[in-house]
């Protein structure tokens, strides 16, 4: 990955489907910057990433933070974070929009959808 | 200040109060005042004695002159003067001596003052007695004469010399006789008139300087003590009478001196009474005074003892049966009440017998209503609780289904659509792809796991599963042989079957096992090492099994350890985490009546590993 190359950044903590989903954004050739498994860990790497992610794929349901604290934590760094919310709760939907999620998706999501959005994301 | 607030104490209190109080003040007045009347009785009384010798010792003398001076008037007598007939003389001597108690010596003088006859001291007979005033003074105005008391020549006694002048018939003075005054039958006369006084009260004659001529003790007399040393012989001496209060040098004693001179002789009249014998009756009425009130406490003591007895005592046990109404107790209420009284106090015993039966049926009804209302209130709360267990539990399965089934058809559908995708690329899938098809796969057997323990917690709860007596090496040995087999993964299980460890439990007791075994190889990396022991253990006095399932996965940071088995929080549905492998171990467990705890492989380090640890009651721990 070269350093002008954009790519995505993937927090859940179901290591599975983080499994999951470097299978998919390797076979759709999209960088991966880092895979984080609960909020600390996933704030802890955006500040070292290099580059930052310009996508970031956040689980609501995370240990010790929220998907959208940990999003609100990310925009502080780097505010032009491109942010999808994923939950299987579509209540959420809502509140994680009103906070500046970019996108919203609930699981589960098909893959195409998935993909393209953060084709287009990468590509804006 | 439990006897201050004694009912009894301030009975006795009033009582005494309204008893002796005004005894106290009319009596301490009174008292006051007639110690003054009494002081001033005593000293009249001492005085009016004084001034009754004063004058019984003027007339003694008086009557003794008198006697002697009939006997002179005789014209025998001054016949036989002036023929110097000495045996008539003597005869007429003794006889005045004889005759008279007051007298107890008596001479003749011819007008020379010579001593013509004596009785009975015959030695002054020859001697001449004009020197002495008595008789000088006689023969010189033909007066009868009283001398100063003075010391007797002859006796060393004091002495009193009364001379009267002997007269012819040409009416000159020829001879004195001069007859001595018995001071001692004066004094027996003075004691005898006053015999009901105390011995220790004298009574004294001074001459005219002030000395000793009488006195109730006769060491005085004999020494003639010159006693106007003292006030009360010093006023006597300047002619006062009066009392005092003065201190005696002789007896060294303070004593009540009432001094009165005699009438024409210039002696004096000394009643000398010591103080406490004067003053014994004020110290008498107050004693009598003292005792008035100290038996008017006792009265008092005594009807407050009666009040106390027959009202303040009945008062105080129906007080007693009052406070035993609340606790219902009528056995005791009535042993205090006193009933058998006819009286008014009878009848609020009797009343009050009434009442408490009453308060205690009521009372009873409403400990009746209190006790139905709390029983439906605990069961309310407990349909309460129970609902929101029930509503906790139904939210939990709904974010079982919605996030972790989710999470498990996301994988899926990404692993499926990644394989069409590949097929629709290649035209088929190749070796290397398997694993998303692996993955579906095992997604969907955790799908099926998830839902399964579901079913099982509910079973669980409705007590659809029976329990029974299982050996727990068994169902053991069952769940290693069904471990969860990886091709990516080596794992090892260190485990040495036991057998004999009955307990009672029922079939999901294996369910315990396997997902304890599920964690360890899920959460470990490419090599898995697993250990399982099995001992007994007594705590606080009960035995348990101890199963312990050890692992080399990355362990449970401390913080996590509190919170891992708590899938369903109270109050916080969804959860962190997935699945229900230890909350359903837990709820299991506990279940059995036993518990599950977590800690470090080595200790200290989390990060080499877990350790969870399942307590399971004996059998026989069960039984019992």
């Amino acid at each position: 990955m070269s350093e002008n190359e954009a790519c995505v950044g993937v927090v859940d903590d179901e290591i599975s489907l983080v499994r999951t989903y470097e299978l998919l954004f390797k076979h759709k050739n999209i960088p991966v910057c880092f895979v984080a498994l609960d909020g600390r860990e996933a704030l802890k790497k955006f500040q070292v990433s290099d580059p930052k992610p310009k996508v970031m794929i956040i689980d609501y349901r995370l240990p010790f933070a929220s998907g959208i604290e940990v999003m609100l934590e990310i925009r502080k760094i780097a505010p032009e974070t491109k942010t999808i919310i994923i939950s299987a709760d579509g209540e959420i939907g809502e509140e994680a929009l009103k906070n500046g999620a970019t996108l919203f998706f609930k699981k589960p999501v098909r893959t195409k959808v998935m993909i393209d959005s953060i084709i287009s994301l990468l590509n804006s | 200040m439990a006897l201050l607030a004694s009912i009894r104490f301030q009975a006795f209190i009033l009582i005494s109060l309204i008893v002796v109080v005004p005894v106290v003040i009319v009596g301490g007045a009174g008292i006051l005042y007639y110690r003054d009347v009494i002081k001033h009785n005593i000293w009249d009384s001492n005085m009016a004695e004084a001034k009754s010798i004063s004058r019984f010792t003027a007339n003694y003398v008086d009557l003794a002159l008198t006697y002697i001076k009939s006997v002179a008037d005789r014209s025998s007598l001054s016949k036989a003067l002036c023929e110097r007939n000495t045996e008539f003389l003597d005869f007429e001597a003794r006889y005045i001596v004889n005759q008279s108690n007051q007298i107890d010596s008596a001479f003749f003088t011819d007008k020379s003052g010579t001593v013509l006859s004596s009785y009975p001291y015959t030695q002054i007979v020859g001697q001449s007695y004009l020197d002495r005033p008595y008789a000088g003074e006689v023969l010189n105005t033909s007066r009868p004469v009283v001398g100063n008391a003075q010391r007797s020549d002859i006796t060393g006694e004091p002495t009193a010399y009364l001379a009267v002048p002997v007269i012819d018939e040409n009416n000159t003075t020829i001879g004195v006789l001069v007859g001595t005054l018995d001071l001692f039958a004066l004094r027996d006369i003075i004691e005898e008139t006053h015999a009901e006084r105390n011995p220790r009260v004298y009574h004294a004659i001074l001459n005219t300087t002030g000395r000793i001529i009488v006195h109730t003790n006769r060491t005085y007399m004999d020494n003639m003590t010159d006693f106007s040393i003292l006030p009360a012989g010093a006023s006597l001496v300047a002619g006062k009478e009066g009392i005092i209060e003065t201190y005696f040098v002789f007896e060294k004693e303070y004593r009540l001196a009432a001094f009165s001179p005699v009438p024409k002789l210039g002696w004096g009249i000394i009643v000398g009474t010591p103080l406490w014998i004067a003053y014994q009756p004020i110290e008498e009425s107050t004693r009598a005074f003292i005792s008035l009130i100290a038996g008017l406490l006792v009265l008092a003591l005594l009807i407050s003892f009666i009040i106390g007895k027959y009202i303040t005592e009945p008062i105080l046990r129906i007080n007693n049966a009052i406070a035993l109404v609340p606790s219902g107790l009528s056995k005791d209420v009535e042993r205090n009440l006193p009933l058998q009284r006819k009286d008014e106090i009878g009848n609020l015993a009797r009343s009050l017998l009434s009442m408490a039966g009453i308060i205690k049926s009521d009372r009873e009804k409403v400990i009746a209503a209190r006790n139905l209302a709390e029983t439906a209130r605990l069961h309310a709360e407990r349909e309460q609780e129970r609902a929101k267990e029930e509503k906790n539990r139904a939210e939990l399965y709904v974010d079982l289904m919605g996030h972790d089934i989710s999470n498990m058809h996301q994988i899926i559908i990404g692993h499926l659509e990644l394989a069409q995708d590949l097929m629709e690329e290649k035209g088929g899938l190749k070796l290397t792809d398997k694993e998303l098809i692996d993955t579906s796969v095992q997604m969907l057997l955790r799908s099926a796991t998830l839902i399964e323990n579901i079913r099982n917690i509910q079973r669980l709860r409705s007590g659809e599963v029976k329990f029974e007596r299982l050996d727990m090496g068994d169902v053991l040995d069952e769940v290693v042989k069904a471990y969860p087999k990886s091709p990516d993964k080596d794992i090892r299980l260190d485990y040495t079957p036991v057998h004999g460890c009955y307990i009672i439990a029922n079939t999901l007791l294996k369910d315990v096992f396997s997902n304890l075994l599920d964690n360890a190889v899920k959460h470990s990396g490419a090599s898995v090492r697993i250990g399982i022991t099995i001992s007994q253990v007594n705590i606080d006095g009960r035995s348990y099994y101890m199963i312990a399932i050890e692992d080399n996965g990355p362990g449970i940071p401390d913080e996590r350890k509190g919170i891992i088995f708590n899938r369903l929080i109270r109050g916080q549905t969804k959860a962190k985490g997935t699945g229900l492998g230890l909350y359903i171990v837990k709820t299991l467990v506990e279940s059995f009546g036993g518990w599950v705890a977590v800690e470090d492989r080595v200790k200290g380090d989390y990060s080499k590993g877990a350790r969870f640890i399942v307590y399971l009651p004996t059998e026989e721990r069960v039984g019992k």
